[in-house]
């Protein structure tokens, strides 16, 4: 039989209906099995106890199944630490949307996970706690900055992880890891009590090991909550409801700008396999381009390092965070607190945005890069009229070995995220689906590759559909990576 | 365009982000790379195009809302992260002489 920690949440959903399991042992299940991998450092903290005084949940296909929030998330019982030493030992005194939702629809939070600090990187090693490994292989890391959410649902620590995408960062750790992850319409899902990084394109959404089980957690976070100013005034949906449509006819949309170079060749043919299936299951494909991709990662960069300086402003070291110790004066406290209270992705990032903003520099930048902003909107738009999904690559490589990449240059970090991030630019929404393996690891399959599916406003439930029949026709979703080697010291 | 040292000095008071003057140089290494990134964008054409500020556009006009009594904070809760408190005030170091 296949562990309990391998299943769906619809299994196990069905399991404790049928009492085979009660919530309780689902719940020790989960969180033994996450206790006994502390060597990835998944998670910032673990709940031992689950929550005691959650209510049961009668008709909730998620009542009783165990969810791990990133720590972007604000919560009354854990600390929320983004990443980040400023916010060490913040604990929240309320709940975030997305964690009431989750306890409304009787999920207990097993824990937080780790994450880049204030959700700035690409690989999980700008996280003040340390890096999070890659479950598939140890020296790899997991992507970023949902690092943590990641590696748990990859190494089955935990059915599904909340997570936030500014710019990749559900779809490209959940490519790396080789699981499923969604990033909903900008709007979908509230923001209330999630740490700001750059509020016009921060968006929640959901990690899982598949779009079914994606489907599920998002219909209950999504829908509209008047405490957010840009929530959408919409409900939430069945997103589960065009599973039992077959994709006959469905135009897929290929972007031409997405094959061109910089994307690694073993990539490119594992997601060329990925297309041809969605031929095999009905779908017929259109070469279709996006003229302005190639300043997507410029005007993201300048627009979310805009938007970030001026959101961290806030942590200042009065009302909450950490404090320097005896400061001369004011003055001298918000510089000593924000420059140990930062690490150095996240003080870069609040330069170039104090810079861009800055008379004399804001036309040629900010104001430019709203501009473009606009135009790759037009280019999505135009490709939507041709097309009802986009399919290609998430990111341009396989996971790549700890240190590898940015130490030199944060440039080439950057360029990580250069499928993903034209998709927040215009707020649409899109998920990453395992779709094979590339690369030669002893006792492995190798490394994931992930198949992106990109949206058109509001359409998550067709690229669930999309996604769901792939992974009833392929397997890539529901191979796992290797065991842990066991503890050396099995007794500590 | 480049960041000059002077430059990095004058955003690290903006930003109260204090550097110290063997880190400026790294600093100013990496911001200047960010820039030379960033100038890509000065090859666009965007003379004939507005600019966008959010992409919910017109769809999600500004609601007016009724006012609504909603629950507070404790003054024990919001003071439970302060890094320093006094009889109810966030304190800090003096202000006035």
């Amino acid at each position: 039989m296949t562990a309990v920690t391998h299943q769906s949440i619809r299994a196990l959903g069905a399991m404790l209906a049928a009492g085979k399991i009660t919530p309780a042992e689902l719940y020790q299940a989960f969180y033994q099995h996450a206790q006994q991998r502390q060597d990835l450092n998944a998670f910032a903290s673990l709940n031992e106890e689950g929550d005691d005084d959650a209510p049961p949940v009668a008709g909730s296909v998620l009542a009783g199944i165990p969810i791990a929030h990133k720590s972007i998330f604000c919560t009354r019982k854990q600390v929320s630490h983004c990443g980040s030493k400023i916010l060490e030992n913040f604990t929240s005194p309320f709940d975030s949307a997305v964690v009431e939702r989750c306890a409304a629809a009787g999920m207990p939070t097993l824990g937080m996970t780790q994450m880049d600090e204030f959700a700035m990187g690409s690989s999980g090693e700008h996280c003040a706690f340390g890096t999070t490994r890659n479950p598939w292989h140890a020296d790899y890391v997991p992507g970023g900055s949902s690092s943590g959410s990641a590696a748990a649902v990859a190494a089955r620590l935990v059915p599904a992880a909340t997570a936030t995408d500014t710019g990749g960062s559900i779809r490209q750790p959940a490519a790396f890891c080789g699981i499923t992850g969604i990033k909903p319409t900008y709007g979908r899902v509230s923001r209330w009590g999630m740490v700001a990084f750059a509020s016009s394109f921060d968006q929640a959404g959901v990690m899982a090991k598949t779009a079914e089980d994606c489907a599920l957690v998002l219909s209950a976070i999504a829908g509209f909550d008047s405490r957010d100013s840009t929530s959408l005034q919409a409900d939430s949906e069945d997103f589960t409801k065009l599973f039992d449509e077959p994709l006959t006819g469905l135009r897929v949309g290929i972007p031409k700008e997405f094959f061109q170079d910089g994307l690694d060749s073993a990539v490119a043919a594992r997601v060329q396999d990925a297309i041809a299936q969605l031929q095999k299951l009905g779908a017929q494909t259109v070469e279709v381009s996006l003229p302005s991709f190639r300043f997507a990662i410029p005007a993201y960069y300048v627009l979310t390092c805009a938007e970030a300086s001026s959101n961290l402003s806030r942590f200042d070291g009065v009302r909450y965070g950490a404090r320097a110790d005896s400061p001369e004066s004011l003055a001298d406290l918000f510089e000593q607190s924000r420059s140990r209270g930062f690490g150095q992705e996240v003080k870069r990032r609040i330069f170039i945005g104090a810079y861009v903003l800055s008379y004399g520099y804001y036309d040629a930048y900010y104001r430019r890069a709203m501009r473009v902003r606009q135009l790759i909107c037009r280019d999505f738009a135009r490709v939507f009229e041709q097309c009802d999904v986009l399919a290609g690559p998430t990111t341009p490589n396989a996971a790549f070995r700890a240190g590898a990449v940015g130490a030199q240059d944060p440039v080439a970090m950057y360029q990580q995220d250069i499928y993903t991030v034209p998709v927040n630019l215009a707020g649409l929404p899109a998920l990453s689906a395992p779709c094979g393996f590339v690369g030669d690891l002893p006792g492995s399959p190798g490394l994931p590759v992930g198949l992106q599916l990109i949206g058109a406003r509001m359409d998550e439930a067709r690229l669930l559909a999309t996604a769901h029949h792939y992974q009833r026709a392929t397997g890539f979703h529901m191979q796992t990576p290797p065991p842990a080697a066991p503890a050396a010291n099995s007794g500590a | 365009m480049a960041i000059s040292d002077a430059d990095v000095q004058k955003l690290a008071q903006l930003t109260r982000i204090r550097l110290a003057d063997d880190e400026r140089q790294a600093v100013s290494e990496s911001l200047n790379s960010i820039l030379v990134m960033m100038d890509e964008l000065q090859q666009v054409d965007v003379s004939d195009v507005d600019a966008l500020a959010h992409v919910q556009g017109d769809d999600n006009p500004l609601r007016t809302r009724d006012a609504q009594q909603t629950a507070a904070f404790a003054a024990h809760e919001v003071f439970a992260n302060a890094p320093e408190q006094q009889d109810g005030h966030f304190l800090v170091p003096k202000v006035i002489e």
